[in-house]
């Protein structure tokens, strides 16, 4: 038992060996099937991140304890009108129905060149009512004081402390707020400020409701919208309904990309399988005098394997490092950016090594595949090609 | 040692025709042999070396090596016995280009998982003793043919095999080279008993030889 793990090791240092001075001496072979095998491998680092973040993009929002009010048949949010009386009217159903009513002002302003969604709403529900966790800086204490959104503060890089304009008026940047949702990449505005700014009064985009704890949200959306002075004219949604349209969208780019990303995986499996038919078409006679001198089969289908493998590992870590300095290239370049919401390309230890065992394996399979007439030949037959 | 070859025939198909490269040969070889094949090219010489040394099946008949039939092994099992049993020399030494004279020799051994400490020591020991110490650490493509064959013949022997098959070993060497390599081999067999079977057409070889044997249109005569 001890002798035979002691003749394995033997078998795969020698291997070892073996393959890594064939490596080196064929180092332009090498070197070309590395680069070949790293773009494939970069390509699926980029769109498994572009997978996973499309993927991502539907969670976290989907919540049923808030409702939105908006206009009917608005294409942009940003030009439904909800009125004073329907605010009025909303609350009549407090503290039964719902627990909070909030009105919302919404708008896509340029500031600075970064197009952001601008949301104004009473600066005590911030927290109450909109369910913001402050995440860095402070609440905001002044009507020119602004919050940041997480998702916003990465888009445009600013920080708590900095002064910004808005439409020729100084604001400062109290805090950053995180939350799920399209609330993630917002600025929050007070909402007399907004009045005043935008030079609006009594005119909201949406209403906010909270749904009182303990009743039933598909039943509290069906007598809102049932209610003339609310629904008329209007829609009741859950406020994550929008997120859920941009979200399934989204859907189609993971489901392209996953399919892609198989397709890179199998191009690294036909790429080895290219590489070992080439080395065992070029290089034959070396893999026969190997054969001659007693190495069996298996063995040089192991160096065969040793070497296609010693190459995917070089190409998938030379991959992975390029893909991780073209994703940060791109984040900041062109960072992408669906209906405000910035989409955070991020390669997770789950591609990663994920990657790495599916390459892996169509590697291995490569290498069996081109192989397979090389195991069942004799000596002498290869001698003859 | 024994090696029983009984009604050996190979048959090659080639573009239709049948071609008989070995005809009902029968053979005893002795441990400790120096037989020497003779005869013209294409008489069927390395056919019958390639079906001694398990490189190719035979058609018909049988080649019993100690009792292990060469004729039904799997490559696996043919695999075995040329790394445990049988040494290898060609015309054209066919060393590995990539690997110097020492990793060369060492590859019968790596073969037989021998720890690599001891496969270079071995190897080294052996290309030694044949004159070979300044050229350890070169590679074929800097060493001359003589040299290259004498680490052929080095990588043949480092193994302790029970046979050594060679094919026109001095077929590429000037006539003082072929002399050196001549009796380079022949020492070998007198003083460590390894039994030879070269295939040549240099007439050079008939004085060191045990047996002569010749094969003409793949048929033996002794």
């Amino acid at each position: 038992m001890a002798s035979s793990v002691i003749e394995q090791v033997n078998k795969i240092r020698t291997v070892t060996v073996f393959l890594l001075k064939d490596l080196v001496r064929d180092r332009w072979r090498t070197t070309i099937t590395v680069l070949n095998l790293l773009v494939f491998i970069c390509c699926y680092f980029c769109l498994a991140a572009l997978a996973r973040a499309a993927s991502a993009y539907g969670d976290g929002g989907n919540t049923k304890s808030s409702l939105m009010i908006l206009q009917s048949n608005v294409f942009d949010p940003a030009d439904s009108i909800i009125t004073q009386d329907m605010l009025l009217a909303a609350r009549e159903y407090q503290p039964d129905l719902v627990s909070a009513v909030s009105p919302v002002i919404f708008r896509f302003v340029k500031i600075e060149n970064q197009l952001v969604q601008l949301r104004a709403v009473p600066r005590q529900d911030l927290q109450p009512v909109f369910r913001l966790d402050l995440d860095s800086g402070n609440w905001p204490q002044q009507r020119n004081e602004l919050m940041l959104g997480k998702g916003t503060a990465i888009m445009t890089g600013w920080e708590t402390g900095r002064q910004i304009t808005v439409f020729g008026r100084e604001y400062r940047i109290s805090g950053i707020v995180n939350s799920p949702g399209t609330k993630y990449s917002s600025i929050w505005m007070d909402i007399d400020e907004a009045e005043q700014l935008f030079a609006t009064s009594g005119i909201y985009q949406f209403l906010w409701l909270n749904i009182t704890p303990g009743v039933d949200a598909d039943e509290a959306a069906s007598i809102l919208q049932n209610d003339p002075r609310l629904g008329n004219g209007n829609q009741v949604y859950y406020v994550d309904h929008l997120y859920e349209q941009y979200a399934s969208a989204l859907n189609d780019v993971a489901g392209t990309s996953s399919v892609l990303v198989f397709l890179c995986l199998l191009a690294v499996m036909i790429g080895t399988y290219g590489n070992v038919y080439l080395t065992l078409s070029e290089r034959s006679r070396e893999f026969t005098i190997l054969r001659a001198v007693g190495y069996s089969p298996k063995t040089v289908r192991w160096i065969l394997t040793g070497r296609s493998l010693a190459q995917l590992v070089i190409a998938f870590l030379g991959g992975w490092l390029l893909s991780l300095l073209i994703l940060d290239y791109l984040s900041g370049k062109f960072p992408i950016i669906v209906h405000s919401i910035l989409v955070v390309l991020r390669i997770t230890p789950f591609i990663f090594f994920a990657g790495l065992g599916l390459a892996v394996l169509f590697s291995w399979l490569g290498v069996m595949l081109s192989t397979l007439k090389e195991t069942r030949a004799g000596v002498h037959s290869m001698m003859e090609r | 040692m024994s090696i029983i070859i009984e009604n050996l025939t190979k048959t090659y198909q080639n573009d239709g025709l049948s071609i008989r490269a070995v005809r009902d040969a029968n053979l005893t070889i002795e441990p400790g042999e120096f037989i020497v094949l003779l005869g013209p090219s294409g008489g069927g010489k390395s056919t019958f070396l390639n079906l001694l040394g398990g490189m190719d099946r035979p058609t018909s008949g049988s080649v019993h090596f100690n009792g292990f039939a060469l004729e039904s092994a799997t490559e696996e099992q043919l695999a075995r016995f040329r790394r445990e049993k049988i040494g290898f020399v060609f015309q054209f030494y066919n060393l590995l280009p990539a690997l110097n004279a020492v990793e060369n020799v060492m590859l019968p051994l790596m073969a037989r998982s021998v720890p690599l400490s001891q496969a270079k020591e071995r190897a080294t020991s052996i290309l030694v003793s044949m004159g070979l110490q300044d050229r350890l650490s070169h590679v074929p493509s800097k060493l001359s043919g003589g040299e290259q064959q004498r680490v052929a013949i080095a990588r043949a022997i480092v193994h302790q095999p029970e046979l050594v098959v060679a094919d026109e070993p001095t077929g590429d060497l000037d006539s003082v080279t072929s002399q050196e390599i001549i009796n380079l081999m022949h020492d070998l067999n007198t003083s460590r008993g390894i039994t030879f079977v070269v295939a040549t057409h240099n007439l050079a070889w008939r004085e060191r030889a045990h047996r002569i044997i010749e094969i003409r249109d793949g048929i033996l005569s002794y």
